[in-house]
Formats: structure tokens, C-alpha cells, sequence
């Protein structure tokens, strides 16, 4: 079913929207929640959630990319629902590690500081657009999709290696960028 | 008052769009296409300075009169290429711009289009690319593996009758398989502004041209010389290479290797290719062009020979790298070319990687040194065709 059926569909109250979104959508959805939660039955109820959250914000929201939309409210609840595990648990490897990474680009900033958190948004955004494909597929399958080294290692066909080279560099250079508009 | 910015959670509201582009499968070769476009384009300026001279030099006018199609023309295919290019001839105009696609080439490795541009009154020459995610072949959509335009567009052309020249839009693959019998293409052509669209004049794309038509692969299929090698590279101890199998037709050839995998340390430190000639005289080229799998290595001629960025070369004898695909060997010698890096940028990650940017070979090295090429082990000869006895 195409994207703007399904929307319909919410837009309707029908309620086979969710079974038809959750038909399309579920592997992409489940693979996000995976990469981060690495549990079935955690991962099972994210998108058991992401379902019933889209039934919420359809209507009054019509998005322009469904699959985009639906995979942010995953990765959301995602993040959430790790948070309040990690304080019980020693995180393994890949999920320390991506959440070290994003860690270091995390920062305070007082108020008098022009920046909102939308205008950093745009920041990001528009350092995205200015790297070149393969940096800016590396860059959002780590830190949106949530994927492992390895695994984004081999959708490029590189070594590890490389595609830890190229984040470090990276989130060096957004860093920078994000500091430097939050105290200009 | 302190405000926490959380990046894991600011950087979730990005740009839908960016997103569902990553969420897409990753062409390999998706993001080379700019920079192997600059590249080629230097080469592509070459081949048009070879028919701009073909006035004067009877070598070239000979050559020339081999051409019977545009794709071979513009490639400088030295083959007769008309047996298995289907004409097609359908134009599709919108947003005032006219596309033709006059031929096709299809086999199990390329898909390669032609294209005849009228542009009306547009100041500047679009940007035209097969839209892999919406074309299909025999129902089926396939991933590319690299992606090369030749001819017309692309370069600095102002006039009028440099803009609308015919183009040439050759896409790569591993293996699609197709049947001996007609095939269904569904092809896509995108035009955009000259940036990619990807840059943050999101209004760059311009249009989509739609074209349905059949074709059959079975000849150019039927004149595809598959070989097993098996074969390590003699007298290079330390190069763990095997070859083990060579296609090649008409269009293009394609040495694959084990013995290496994405992981291994030498991937970041050397660059490698295979020269020499056919059976026939015709030197050929093949470049180490990434991996099909995570231990086989690809070797590929290009369509536009084997010339280094920055090299002058004399366009009477621009000449092209595939072999015959009728030779009864190949002598081969495989050259690597060290990779070199900047230490002034050099910085450590962790106990196990650092990072550093590299340089150009263009920048490094110079002609006298063979551009930086190595040979590793002895030359070689790859027996296509038992030789007949005396």
C-alpha cells in the first residue's frame, strides 16, 4: 500500500491503519529499536508503542516521508526506553560506544546564549548537506539508524577501520560548528 | 539558567529527508559518482578533442569510420557495437527540456543509454542521471555498482550546439542474471541543476523522464567469455591475491580476486591494477574497483582507458583498455601504488585506529615515476583459449 493510503487511512480513524503501516514499516522500525535496545521483547513493545503513538499524531500530522516519521517515533521511544534501563545494567560494547560518541557532542549552554535547540537543528542539518554522500550516509546510519561499525562497514564496503575515521573526523568538525554558534 | 543540548535527541528531528535517503540501500558507488563525474569528464573533454582533430589526421578519420553507433562513438569503442544495441528512439519532453533516448545496450553487467538533449532556451545544461530506485529491468530493481557518463553533457558547454550534443549514461553491475528472451525496462532518467541535489538548494531537481521499452540481452550475452582462473600472482610471496575468474565482452572486462577482504590493513595502505595486452597487441587495464562480496575483489576496465588525472596524453593515440574479448591470453603484470597520507593531520582514535586525510597521487607523483606504480611479482599470462598445436 502506498504511503499516502496508509495516511489516509489514520486520517479516516480506519483502523487497518495500523496493521497496514505496522506491515510495511515493522522490519525497518524493529531493526532501529534493535541496534539500540538489542532485547526482542523491549524492541517488540517500541513498536507496539510507535503503532499507537502514529494513531495519536495522525491527524492532525500529515508527513511527507512516512517511513522517516514512523522511524522517529521508534528511535525515540527507543532512546527513552533505554535510558531507563542503562542505569541498571552495564551497556555492551556498541551501544557504550555509539552512546559515548553522541555523548561527546552533547553540551550545556546557558540562556543568554543565542541558540535554540531548532536553530542547532538547522546547524546539523546543514553541516549534513555539506558533506559529501558517503560521509553523510556514514554519519546518519550511526546516530539516527543507530547501526554498528561493522554494519556500516560493510554497506560501504570498507573496513572498520575507515568508517571510525571518518566519524571521529566528522563529529570533530560538527562539534566545532556547534560550539561556535552557541557563543557567538 | 543552564540549558542541556542532548544531541541523541536533537539529532532524531532531522530533516525527514535526510533520513529516508540513508534508509535506502547504499549504491556503491552512489558516492563516487561526483568525483569519478570530474574525473571522467576531464576524459570525456579528451575524447571530444579526438573528433574535434579528426579533420586533420587521417589515423583518427580511420578510426572513426569503425564507429556505427553513438554510445560506441562517444566511448571510442573501437567494436562494432551494433548487434546489440537496440535503437529506441523515444523522447519525452517536460519543464522544457527534451530527452531522447536513441540506443541501449543491455547485458547481465551494464545498462547503457544514450541520450539526445534539447534544452530550448535554458541557460545551462541540466544534470542527467538514471534514477536506479525507480528503473527496472525485468521487474526487478538493481543496485549499480558504479556509475560513468560520457559525451556532451557535463563539460562547460555554452553553446548551443555543445549543450544539446548527445550523452551517454553507462550504469554497473555484479551479475543481474537476465533471461535470453525480450526484457521489460522501465527507465528513469533524472535531470537536475548542475550541484547535486543533495546540497541545500533543495529545488535543484528539475524533472523525471519516464521511458517503457524491450530489448534483448541474448547477443551481447551470447558474446560474454566467462573463464576460470584460478590463479595466484607468480613470484609475489607476500601478495596473497588469487584471481579466479575473468569475464569480459565487447564493453568492458572484469578480473575477480580472493585473498583479500574489506578488513585487511592493505586496503587503507595500497591501491592495485593489472596492465599489460591481449593476444592481439591491444593494451589492457584493469583497476582494483572495490569488493563484489567481503572477500572478492573486482577488477574492472573503465570506458575510458587507463590514464591518470593530470596526465597529457596525445589524443591520436587515445585508445581504450578492455581487451579482445576473442584473444587466446592475456599478459598481465600486477602494479600497486602506495597510498599516501598526511601526517601533519594524523591523530589518534583509540589504542587500535588513527585518522589522517589523503593525498592526491596527482599531486605526489609525476610520470618519471610511473605515477607512484609498483610492479609486485612477476608478469603473467591468463590462457583463455587452448593455443593450437604446431
Amino acid at each position: 500500500m502506498e504511503d499516502t493510503e496508509i495516511i489516509e487511512l489514520f486520517w479516516n480513524r480506519d483502523e487497518t491503519a495500523i496493521q497496514e503501516l505496522s506491515h510495511k514499516y515493522s522490519g525497518y522500525c524493529y531493526k532501529i529499536a534493535w541496534n539500540l535496545l538489542q532485547n526482542h521483547e523491549d524492541t517488540e513493545e517500541c513498536l507496539n508503542d510507535t503503532w499507537f503513538a502514529a494513531w495519536g499524531y495522525m491527524p492532525p500530522k500529515r508527513p511527507s516521508v512516512l517511513s522517516a516519521f514512523v522511524g522517529r517515533i521508534t528511535r525515540g521511544l527507543a532512546i527513552d526506553c533505554f535510558r531507563k534501563k542503562q542505569a541498571a545494567k552495564r551497556m555492551d560494547g556498541h551501544i557504550a560506544d555509539v552512546c559515548g560518541e553522541m555523548d561527546a557532542l552533547s553540551f550545556s549552554y546557558t540562556v543568554e546564549e543565542r541558540m535554540a535547540e531548532k536553530e542547532l537543528i538547522t546547524s546539523i542539518e546543514r553541516f549534513l548537506r555539506k558533506l559529501p554522500d558517503a560521509d553523510r550516509d556514514i554519519f546518519i546510519r550511526r546516530y539516527w539508524y543507530l547501526d554498528s561499525i561493522k554494519d556500516i562497514a560493510k554497506r560501504h564496503g570498507v573496513s572498520q577501520g575507515c568508517i571510525k575515521t571518518n566519524l571521529c573526523r566528522n563529529r570533530k568538525k560538527l562539534y566545532r560548528i556547534l560550539r561556535r554558534e552557541v557563543l557567538i | 539558567m543552564k540549558k542541556e543540548f542532548d544531541f541523541s535527541e536533537a539529532f532524531g528531528k532531522i530533516d525527514e529527508t535526510l533520513i529516508a535517503e540513508a534508509g535506502k540501500p547504499w549504491t556503491a558507488d552512489r558516492s563516487r559518482i561526483l568525483s569519478l563525474y570530474r574525473r571522467k569528464m576531464v576524459q570525456a573533454a579528451a575524447i571530444l578533442l579526438v573528433f574535434a582533430a579528426a579533420a586533420g589526421n587521417s589515423h583518427v578519420q580511420a578510426a572513426a569510420k569503425k564507429f556505427t553507433t553513438k554510445i560506441g562513438e562517444i566511448f571510442c569503442f573501437s567494436k562494432d557495437l551494433s548487434d546489440y544495441t537496440e535503437i529506441i528512439q523515444q523522447t519525452q519532453t517536460k519543464n522544457g527540456i527534451a530527452l531522447t533516448i536513441n540506443e541501449v545496450i543491455l547485458d547481465d553487467y551494464s545498462l547503457i543509454v544514450s541520450v539526445k538533449p534539447d534544452y530550448e532556451n535554458r541557460k545551462e545544461s541540466p544534470y542527467l542521471w538514471i534514477n536506479e530506485e525507480k528503473t527496472l529491468i525485468n521487474g526487478q530493481r538493481y543496485q549499480s555498482i558504479s556509475s560513468t557518463v560520457g559525451g556532451g553533457m557535463g563539460l562547460e558547454a555554452s553553446a548551443d550546439n555543445e549543450r544539446n550534443t548527445e550523452t551517454v549514461l553507462a550504469q554497473e553491475y555484479d551479475d543481474m542474471d537476465l533471461p535470453d528472451s525480450e526484457i521489460a525496462v522501465h527507465l528513469v532518467l533524472d535531470a537536475g541543476e548542475r550541484a547535486p541535489v543533495f546540497q541545500e538548494n533543495h529545488s535543484a531537481h528539475i524533472a523525471e523522464f519516464v521511458y517503457d521499452f524491450t530489448i534483448t540481452a541474448e547477443q551481447l550475452k551470447a558474446q560474454t567469455v566467462q573463464k576460470e582462473v584460478n590463479m595466484a600472482i607468480p613470484g609475489a610471496d607476500d601478495c596473497s591475491l588469487t584471481l579466479k575468474e575473468l569475464v569480459m565482452n565487447d564493453l568492458r572486462a572484469r578480473i575477480v580476486a580472493s585473498g583479500v577482504t574489506w578488513e585487511d590493513k592493505r586496503m587503507n595502505e595500497y591501491e592495485w591494477k593489472l596492465t599489460g595486452q591481449d593476444s592481439f597487441g591491444n593494451p589492457v587495464s584493469f583497476m582494483s574497483a572495490g569488493f563484489l562480496s567481503e572477500n572478492e575483489l573486482r577488477f574492472e576496465t573503465s570506458f575510458f582507458g587507463d590514464y591518470e588525472d593530470g596526465a597529457v596524453f596525445d589524443e591520436d593515440r587515445f585508445q581504450m583498455s578492455v581487451p579482445d574479448k576473442n584473444c587466446a591470453y592475456l599478459d598481465l603484470q600486477l602494479y600497486q601504488r602506495k597510498i599516501l597520507w598526511d601526517s601533519d593531520s594524523a591523530e589518534k582514535l583509540d589504542d587500535e585506529c588513527y585518522a589522517q586525510e589523503s593525498l592526491e597521487p596527482s599531486e605526489v607523483y609525476a610520470e618519471e615515476d610511473h605515477y607512484g606504480w609498483e610492479p609486485v611479482g612477476d608478469a603473467f599470462r591468463i590462457q583463455i583459449k587452448e593455443e593450437s598445436g604446431n
